[in-house]
């Protein structure tokens, strides 16, 4: 059964191809515009950085199971990938980009406690300039929660966080992700049997 | 002396107001601090002409089906050449007249690239519509734009 091992890239690159596709600049328009009302609504960047990574968190949390279910990761599977590091965990995130948003990702730092990934192109900055008064706004905010949400779903307590944005005038996007703890799976103490 | 006689002034026009200004021939070749204060009420009186045509460019438009107006302004040995976009932005370019005749094909190159370039400024969500650009990096690629063009 598991005669052929599939490269990460590879599979990445097949789920990205099942997925459907969006206009890219219909996406970033309309991503573009929910940042632009927050901008009007929120006056701080901290105010609205935090709605956005909430946004992307509540996302996150919803999509994880998504794409465990397509990649088909189990042991047993023809695709099976272990993660017996959390830094592992980045190559799967990596998957998880390819498939949502077609982007492809390079790892960064490969630490025990953090990882970080790489992209050139960030589908949802198209078009974006920040304004000189709004120069430190993380505009991709949401990718951060987004991460956060689907790693919390898998028992991972992590802090998101972009530490090179191309739109702030890096040469490189680069997203870490900084592990916290790892949470304690099953039902909380009040469930517990005697 | 000729570069600062013949100016090249580039200004874009939004329904309320001037979205951009730029005089394309500083860049093109660095004048020196003397010429600029030479040029200085030349490039007062550039202004004035270029808004002056602001009319013009509103009659011309009836008068042709495309969004190139071709010269719409003639003062002194100055022209003013207009396009007009689908949004009804303006943008206005003075150049030399006969002696430094800018090619109306080379201008309608300009245009039709600059049009390119302006159409993702509206584009960017964090600026308000129709508002004044201030974008280093339109300012930049405008500017390699009429080098190509014009220098």
């Amino acid at each position: 059964m598991a005669s052929k091992s599939w490269s990460p890239t590879y599979l990445a690159n097949q789920l990205w191809a099942k997925q459907p596709k969006a206009n890219a600049e219909l996406f970033a328009l309309t991503y573009g515009a929910l940042v632009a009302e927050l901008v009007r609504d929120l006056e701080t960047n901290d105010k609205i950085q935090a709605e956005l990574d909430r946004m992307g968190h509540s996302m996150g949390i919803r999509s994880v199971e998504e794409f465990l279910a397509k990649a088909s990761l189990e042991p047993q599977s023809q695709t099976a990938v272990t993660c017996s590091q959390f830094k592992d965990t980045s190559d799967v995130l990596k998957m998880a980009l390819k498939m949502f948003l077609g982007i492809t990702t390079e790892a960064g730092v490969q630490e025990d406690s953090h990882f970080s990934i790489q992209f050139a192109e960030n589908p949802l900055s198209l078009f974006v300039e920040l304004p000189p008064d709004r120069s430190d706004l993380e505009y991709s905010q949401l990718l951060c929660g987004y991460v956060r949400g689907m790693l919390e779903m898998l028992q991972f307590d992590v802090t998101v966080t972009m530490a090179q944005s191309v739109l702030r005038g890096d040469e490189v996007n680069e997203m870490r992700v900084d592990l916290n703890q790892v949470l304690q799976a099953g039902a909380g103490d009040d469930y517990q049997e005697e | 002396m000729s570069q600062a006689q013949s100016a090249l002034l580039l200004v874009i026009v939004g329904r309320n107001e001037p979205l951009y200004e730029a005089n394309l021939l500083a860049s093109a070749n660095n004048p020196t601090a003397a010429q600029l204060q030479q040029s200085e009420t030349m490039t007062r009186q550039n202004y004035f002409v270029t808004h002056s045509a602001l009319d013009l460019v509103e009659k011309a438009a009836f008068t042709t089906h495309s969004m190139y107006l071709r010269v719409v302004d003639k003062v002194n040995q100055q022209q003013v050449s207009a396009f007009l976009t689908a949004g009804h932005t303006k943008f206005m370019l003075l150049h030399g007249g006969h002696r430094h005749r800018h090619n109306e094909d080379t201008i309608r190159g300009f245009f039709q690239d600059l049009y390119e370039l302006y159409v993702k400024v509206p584009l960017n969500p964090l600026r308000p519509y129709d508002s004044p650009i201030r974008s280093d990096n339109f300012n930049r690629r405008v500017r390699a734009l009429a080098n190509r063009y014009f220098a």
